[in-house]
């Protein structure tokens, strides 16, 4: 449990705040802290749909909520950065 | 006032003893019981036929409020034999008027038919009392006849589902294909093993749990709460203005039910089985979205949502009992997901999708569900995420979107990814759907078909077959003709900066008719102060502020000018692809200091 982010997590980051149009620095986000509800950063449903929408333009995944690990995707910065390095095809 | 066949009947009544008075023609005699025991005969019998709830059945519903399959079979049993004794006691009468001596018939009509269905009642009494052990067999009943009168029996009622056949698919979940006999089997189990104290505020997410929750609860004549949200604030709120409701979640439902899978059902149900619900029984609960202030809550009567199903499906062309499965993207909680999500298909015979897709990637998953023609029910947001996808989507046979207007060029792009038509509904919690219109192709709206719209002063208001009063909407409409309107905008968007009035919605228009701007919004700040600027959000990724502002001030007087004029990627909407006052807010908040500072 770092506070440090990884170089694959720092791109996700920067990632994160241009997809979002986030007006925040992109350290800013602690790997683990919540990305999503009134805590952490304060994305809603809707961000995720634009944000699966974004990882599917720029990492070619296709994100489906039948995958058993769905919920944990968006969780936070570092699970997200983990499934999408997992993933990736580009 | 009396309806004609009410003055038909009290004529014959006053024409018998009239008639026998004065005639010397004793057969006339017979006229009396022949005319009663056909009327009895018709009224019984009448009730048996498919698609209908058996008179005795309804009696029982009304007076004991008791619909349980035992009862419901019973009852139709009982109808039977009514309706069979009738029959003789006809045929009795006839035989007697036609050829017994005139002293014979008389003793019969007079004394001995009374006594016959004395014998019924008391027999059938006797039975219930042994097989139901009922304590009070006829106190009810007489009771509840002396108080209210035939006036229950004859109000209207409908069917709890409207499939004919119980082998048909009522839901289908990833995982499992539920028939209607097992959502009758899971409605009564739950029916039997929860007894239900006050009003349900019904979370479920998955469409077979909200649905299954929702008929129990109409069984026990319990009021079923459907709030826009599920946030903690939300709910204490209800509970505490409704201090014996009861919040249910999936993971209830999911309880309850597993409980029951064990055990075999009790009972071998057939479409008799279906209970009844009366047209003015209160059912559900809604909330207005809030875009225009607080929540407020509107409650459904049973046959208002019978009746608009049935007409929301006649204005899309559907017929009953077709091979159709309804997906959506909304919340079972959403007038516009209830409606057409779970009423619809509950009242049409169709099967419905017990998940809500999200992901563009789950859209296209559900829609390969085999044997099904498929409508999906969704919104512009979740729409445009498919069109952007550039996924691959058969197997839709329409696509209906609601929550906020569509332009004409995503709706067409819509057609073209389902290769389907794309139907929009607009509608409001108030009233459910008004209008539809195949955005495509026509920027007019038609008015469902038997709904009446009024215009009276810039106030609108709608009438609808189920609705007893005409409801006041909170847009404002221009008729074209007796059928068809547009949308002009909301009541209360009419802004006055320095003076001058126009409304956000005219605003909106001019700023989304300049070549380049994709969408775009304006916003008033609250407790707007006389020198307060208007706000607006802009997507136009390329143009620049100042190619905007530009155009704007060809079209605006400068009062009415954005100050600041934001850029963004999207336009900031909640789940229901709505834009609130609160996400406007948001933004502008944060945006501004960032501003100011380039």
């Amino acid at each position: 449990m770092s506070h440090r982010q990884t170089d694959f997590q720092q791109e996700i980051a920067n990632f994160l705040i241009e997809s979002l149009q986030l007006e925040m620095p992109a350290a800013d986000i602690t790997p683990d802290a919540t990305l999503f509800g009134s805590e952490g950063l304060g994305l809603d449903s809707i961000d995720i749909l634009e944000l699966a929408f974004a990882i599917q333009k720029r990492y070619g995944i296709t994100i489906k909520s039948g995958d058993s690990n769905n919920v944990n995707i968006f969780t936070s910065l570092s699970t997200l950065s983990d499934y999408i390095q997992q993933h990736k095809k580009v | 006032m009396l309806q004609l066949r009410q003055y038909l009947q009290i004529a014959l009544f006053l024409a018998y003893p009239i008639a026998t008075y004065f005639s010397t023609h004793a057969r006339l005699l017979g006229l009396f019981p022949l005319f009663i025991y056909t009327m009895l005969l018709w009224r019984f019998a009448r009730t048996l036929l498919p698609q209908q709830e058996p008179l005795v059945t309804r009696f029982a519903r009304v007076i004991y409020g008791d619909n349980t399959p035992e009862v419901t079979h019973y009852t139709r049993k009982v109808t039977w034999l009514w309706s069979v004794f009738f029959l003789a006691m006809l045929l009795e009468s006839t035989s007697l008027t036609l050829y017994a001596r005139p002293a014979t018939a008389s003793l019969f009509f007079n004394i001995f038919n009374y006594l016959f269905v004395a014998g019924m009642f008391l027999l059938e009494g006797i039975y219930r009392k042994i097989h139901f052990s009922q304590s009070d067999m006829f106190l009810p009943l007489i009771r509840f006849f002396w108080k209210q009168g035939m006036r229950r029996f004859t109000a209207a009622a409908w069917p709890l589902i409207g499939h004919t056949q119980l082998q048909t698919r009522f839901a289908i979940r990833q995982d499992r294909i539920f028939s209607c006999a097992d959502f009758l089997n899971d409605v009564f189990y739950l029916h039997e093993n929860l007894t239900l104290t006050g009003k349900v505020i019904n979370l479920c997410e998955d469409r077979y749990h909200f649905t299954v929750l929702f008929a129990c609860a109409i069984l026990q004549r319990k009021i079923s709460i459907l709030p826009n949200n599920a946030l903690p604030f939300t709910l204490q709120q209800l509970q505490t203005e409704f201090a014996d409701s009861h919040i249910f979640r999936d993971a209830d439902l999911a309880t309850l039910l597993t409980k029951k899978h064990n055990k075999p059902d009790k009972l071998k149900i057939s479409a008799n089985s279906i209970p009844w619900i009366d047209a003015d029984q209160a059912v559900a609960i809604l909330y207005t979205s809030g875009s225009t202030g607080k929540p407020v809550a509107w409650q459904k009567c049973w046959g208002q949502l019978v009746t608009h199903a049935k007409v929301t499906a006649n204005a899309l062309d559907l017929q009953k009992n077709m091979p159709i499965c309804v997906i959506a993207t909304v919340a079972s909680q959403h007038m516009y997901g209830f409606e057409h999500s779970i009423i619809l298909p509950m009242q049409m015979g169709y099967t419905f999708y017990a998940g809500k897709p999200f992901f563009a990637a789950d859209i296209q998953a559900a829609l390969t569900l085999p044997q099904h023609e498929i409508i999906l029910f969704s919104t512009p947001r979740h729409l445009k995420t498919c069109v952007d996808s550039q996924l691959i989507f058969s197997n839709t046979q329409y696509v209906i979107s609601a929550t906020a207007q569509l332009d004409k060029q995503l709706a067409i792009a819509i057609e073209e990814t389902f290769a389907a038509p794309l139907q929009e509904i607009y509608g409001c919690t108030e009233v459910g759907g008004i209008a539809t219109r195949r955005s495509a192709q026509d920027d007019r709206w038609k008015l469902m078909p038997d709904y009446q719209l009024m215009i009276a002063n810039e106030d609108c208001y709608i009438q609808t077959p189920g609705d007893h009063k005409k409801i006041k909407l909170a847009d404002k409409l221009a008729r074209i003709d007796h059928h068809h309107f547009t949308l002009l905008g909301r009541h209360d968007e009419n802004i006055n900066i320095a003076g001058k009035r126009i409304s956000l919605t005219d605003l909106n228009i001019k700023l989304t008719s300049i070549k380049g701007v994709e969408e775009g919004v304006f916003y008033l700040p609250e407790n707007s102060i006389e020198d307060t600027r208007l706000s607006a959000l802009v997507v136009a990724p390329n143009l620049s502020i100042q190619e905007i502002k530009c155009e704007l001030e060809k079209m605006l007087d400068p009062v009415f000018l954005p100050r600041p004029l934001i850029k963004v990627s999207q336009l900031p909407r909640n789940e229901m692809g709505k834009i609130t006052y609160a996400l406007l807010k948001n933004i502008v908040a944060l945006k501004k200091p960032a501003l100011f500072s380039s």
